[in-house]
């Protein structure tokens, strides 16, 4: 069932596990930040007129203002950056940016210590972790721009259970990784089932289980309800290629079963595929059509979640907007070039996260023919994780014995 | 000689032979059959002279064979160098491969080019000693360095081993051609009965596992999952040979004379060169001082030594990711500014980099002339870098000359291998060890003779 038209207070009382994210939420200054509450607030992800755009800046100002007064390092750099005051939506590539690897080695915050509702752990490639901590606005907001993006891309299911493959970490009181945080609110969007956990909780650490995976997946493609595939790309990679070794017959699990990776392919990153090679093994492997294999894009430190459309495009929703940047000189490129992505939104008050640039290149695309008017962009993957061409030790690598 | 289009079919070389894929895999069982095949010694001579003959091969520059292997290291859809960097790959090829330099390297590690001849034994009357080779010897090659794998492969072969190489799956056949050329190059067949190609992923374990299977030894090139992804198969008493990646680095004593800027501008030069991607190459630049100021000047200092000396040398051409990851490092560095951590310093363009940095931590630099400066008092030099001690390898130490001594005995105690003048870290002798370690010895075994009165033996006749 399509709930994209269905009321929000509707979908929370059929189904209890979307409640948290359509909960009234405020900012935590009402009079500082009025803009960025009813940017916010606005519910369709992918509503593009001038409206929105002014909207957008209006929020932008009010969110700078309060970072530059809240965190000194941001403050300073948007002073040398000559204070720009971004008036309109062609000017915002003119505020500063802190990088996303900032955050993973320094705890930047704009907020006080008791205001922190949420703790998780941003986790860089190369091992360092550094906690964040979120206000209840921050997050809340997060989480609800996330359950309205699920909506309107047809991606939630109040009506029938379903049988969830979780890629990703079996619970653990003591986990607060970020991703594994996420990684559980993937089965808020449909009623569970059932639930089995690919990396399973042994008591003293976790244990990939590629072979309960394809138990799972032979005992899911008997019954009746969908199947919801959700975590990281890796391991369902791996799986799948445990499926072809055993010599398993191609499954069709029933219709309206759906794949949702997220996280990227982290320590993987020598063996990650290509996205169609591995959206096709999926179709071939367990009989889900393409369109129903999404890839979602987000970090901890931004967390803004963005999710594929049906045509498999990160959409730019209403709440942001993205730059992308040159990788050698920082400027920024048009449509179609490659760069850093840099993505602005107002919503963060807990760190000065509301212009960050990240460490994968990307390319920008107008809005394309998938009917969403928003402009979307591609992820190539993080920069810099190909070990170079030479004998010496690249950062990336010694980062890891750290 | 054998066609491009043949290889493409049969790209497996097998002793002189061109096998395709079926084939190889069906001989790979019977890789330990072929030493005891073998009718006696490879004799050290045969080995110089082919690789007298093949460098010569490649330094013809229009001949069809310098052209082939031009157009394997240049392939796109494999290895893809720019040409620039193939050119001087096969350039530094054919003077790796000069005869002087590795009879050279035979007489450091084997006492002469002939060490399969008995020698007396240092301390018994009675004995004597000699090397023999340690037998098949299997090669992993790296991804990242086109001719490493043909290095290995003649180093083997000097000590006399069946040398079995293993190249990646997404590389061209270069280092097959030019095992092929140089086996071509020995006219008595010896060399060629010794060299076996193999190109596969190391995804497939199964040729992996038969591969390992009859080695004496095996030695791998490349990153740490490289070396446990084949570690795993190596037969119990096998030896494992590691020639894993390294890090190098520059230290600016107190004692060290640098008004003229001379010193600086020759790091400067160890910097630029080859791009900083070879493993003698300076990442860090540290400074015998705790005040910040210090360390800061000093790296302004080292910025405009940069600034003189980038001219004379060839930007080399940066991949995306390889730019990325500079721009990733730079603008981290930049943005620690703010926390009073960092001081940057950057040519026009972003040609060079230099990064202050008040941490003493060693970091790997992005390369492509970035280079840290970091504060490190000479009390804390073991301290600070033995935790990194399985990367360290040149130490280009600017210091006066009674202190040379020891403090190139601090850095050895936490772990360097090599303590050369800035200005020539990149620079190598002939028999030098290499990485701490004498290749051709650890390819070898070393045999003795204990009996008396036998001819050969000492005191026999």
């Amino acid at each position: 069932m399509n709930t994209a038209s269905t009321d929000d207070a509707e979908l929370a009382r059929q189904l209890d596990s979307l409640a948290k994210y359509f909960r009234p939420l405020e900012v935590p200054e009402p009079g500082e930040l009025p803009r960025v509450q009813e940017l916010c607030d606005v519910s369709d992800p992918f509503r593009a007129d001038e409206a929105a755009d002014e909207l957008f800046v209006a929020a932008m100002r009010e969110i700078n203002a309060w970072h530059a007064l809240r965190n000194p390092l941001y403050g300073a750099l948007w002073k040398e950056a000559g204070a720009p005051d971004t008036d309109r939506v062609g000017r915002i590539a003119e505020l500063p940016y802190i990088h996303v690897n900032l955050f993973k080695r320094h705890a930047l915050t704009s907020i006080a210590d008791d205001a922190v509702a949420l703790r998780l752990t941003s986790s860089g490639t190369g091992g360092e972790k550094t906690e964040i901590g979120f206000d209840a606005w921050s997050i809340g907001a997060a989480q609800r721009m996330d359950a309205w993006t699920m909506k309107a891309l047809g991606l939630i299911d109040v009506e029938r259970p379903a049988n969830y493959l979780v890629l990703g970490y079996e619970p653990d009181p003591r986990l607060t990784m970020g991703a594994a945080h996420g990684l559980n609110e993937l089965c808020d969007f449909a009623p569970v089932a059932a639930v089995r956990h690919a990396l399973r909780n042994t008591g003293d650490g976790h244990e990939f289980d590629p072979m309960g995976c394809v138990d799972a997946l032979l005992e899911f493609a008997a019954r009746e309800e969908p199947v919801r595939i959700v975590g990281f790309p890796a391991l369902l990679h791996t799986v799948l290629e445990r499926m072809g070794t055993m010599g398993v017959p191609p499954l069709h699990l029933p219709e309206g079963s759906v794949v949702l990776t997220g996280g990227g392919w982290k320590s993987h990153a020598d063996r990650a595929i290509g996205r169609v090679e591995f959206r096709e093994g999926i179709e071939r492997r367990l009989g889900i059509p393409g369109e129903r294999i999404r890839d979602c894009y987000g970090s901890v430190e931004h967390c803004l979640p963005y999710i594929e459309c049906a045509a498999h495009h990160f959409h730019v929703p209403v709440w942001a907007r993205c730059v992308v940047r040159d990788v050698r000189d920082l400027e920024p490129v048009g449509y179609g070039d490659v760069g850093y992505l840099q993505f602005v939104s107002p919503f963060i008050t807990a760190l000065p996260a509301h212009s960050v640039l990240m460490a994968d290149l990307g390319t920008l695309r107008p809005p394309g023919d998938c009917g969403i008017a928003t402009p979307w962009f591609e992820v190539h993957g993080r920069a810099g994780v190909r070990r170079n061409r030479t004998c010496a030790v690249a950062a990336a690598e010694l980062l890891e014995v750290r | 000689m054998t066609t491009v289009a043949q290889t493409t079919t049969t790209p497996y070389y097998w002793q002189g032979e061109w096998v395709d894929e079926e084939e190889a895999g069906r001989r790979l069982g019977g890789l330990g059959t072929i030493l005891p095949a073998l009718s006696g010694p490879l004799d050290a001579e045969r080995v110089l002279g082919a690789c007298e003959r093949f460098a010569e091969v490649l330094g013809d520059r229009q001949g069809a064979e310098y052209e082939r292997l031009f157009a394997d290291l240049t392939d796109p859809a494999t290895t893809a160098l720019p040409a620039g960097d193939a050119e001087s790959a096969l350039a530094g090829l054919a003077s790796a491969l000069d005869r002087g330099l590795l009879a050279a390297q035979l007489t450091a590690e084997l006492g002469g080019t002939a060490a399969h001849r008995p020698v007396p034994a240092a301390f018994a009357d009675d004995a004597a000693e000699l090397w023999q080779p340690v037998g098949t010897l299997v090669h992993i090659a790296p991804r990242n360095v086109a001719v490493a794998g043909v290095l290995s492969a003649v180093e083997g072969l000097l000590a006399g081993n069946v040398n079995v190489v293993k190249t990646s799956g997404g590389e061209s056949l270069f280092t097959q051609h030019a095992l092929a050329a140089l086996a071509d190059a020995d006219p008595s067949g010896q060399v060629r009965e010794r060299l076996v190609v193999l190109r596969f992923s190391s995804r497939d374990t199964e040729w992996l596992r038969q591969l390992c299977r009859p080695a004496d030894a095996v030695a791998v090139w490349g990153t740490e999952e490289a070396v446990e992804g084949v570690a795993r198969f190596l037969p119990s008493g096998c030896r494992l040979v590691d020639w894993g990646p390294k890090i190098s680095l520059a230290y600016l004593d107190r004692t060290g004379e640098r008004r003229d800027g001379a010193a600086l501008r020759a790091l400067a030069r160890d910097i630029l060169r080859n791009g900083q991607r070879t493993c003698t190459s300076p990442q860090v630049v540290y400074v015998d001082t705790d005040d910040t100021e210090v360390l800061f000047t000093e790296a302004r200092a080292l910025a405009d030594a940069l600034s003189a000396e980038a001219e004379a040398f060839p930007e080399l051409p940066r991949e995306t990711a390889e730019q990325a990851e500079v721009t990733n490092v730079v603008t981290v560095a930049r943005l620690e500014e703010h926390l009073g951590l960092t001081r940057t310093f950057s040519g026009l363009g972003g040609r060079w980099h230099v990064l202050a940095d008040k941490r003493p931590g060693l970091t790997a630099s992005p390369l492509f002339g970035t280079v840290w400066v970091k504060p490190l008092p000479r009390e804390d030099i073991v301290r600070v870098l033995h935790p990194m001690r399985r990367y360290l390898q040149t130490v280009g130490l600017h210091a006066s000359a009674d202190h040379t001594v020891p403090l190139a005995t601090e850095f050895f105690r936490a772990g360097a291998l090599r303590v050369t003048r800035p200005g020539s870290m990149l620079d190598s002798y002939p028999g030098e060890p290499h990485d701490g370690q004498l290749a051709l010895q650890r390819y070898s075994r070393r045999v003795s003779i204990a009996m008396a009165g036998i001819p050969g033996v000492a005191g026999g006749r």
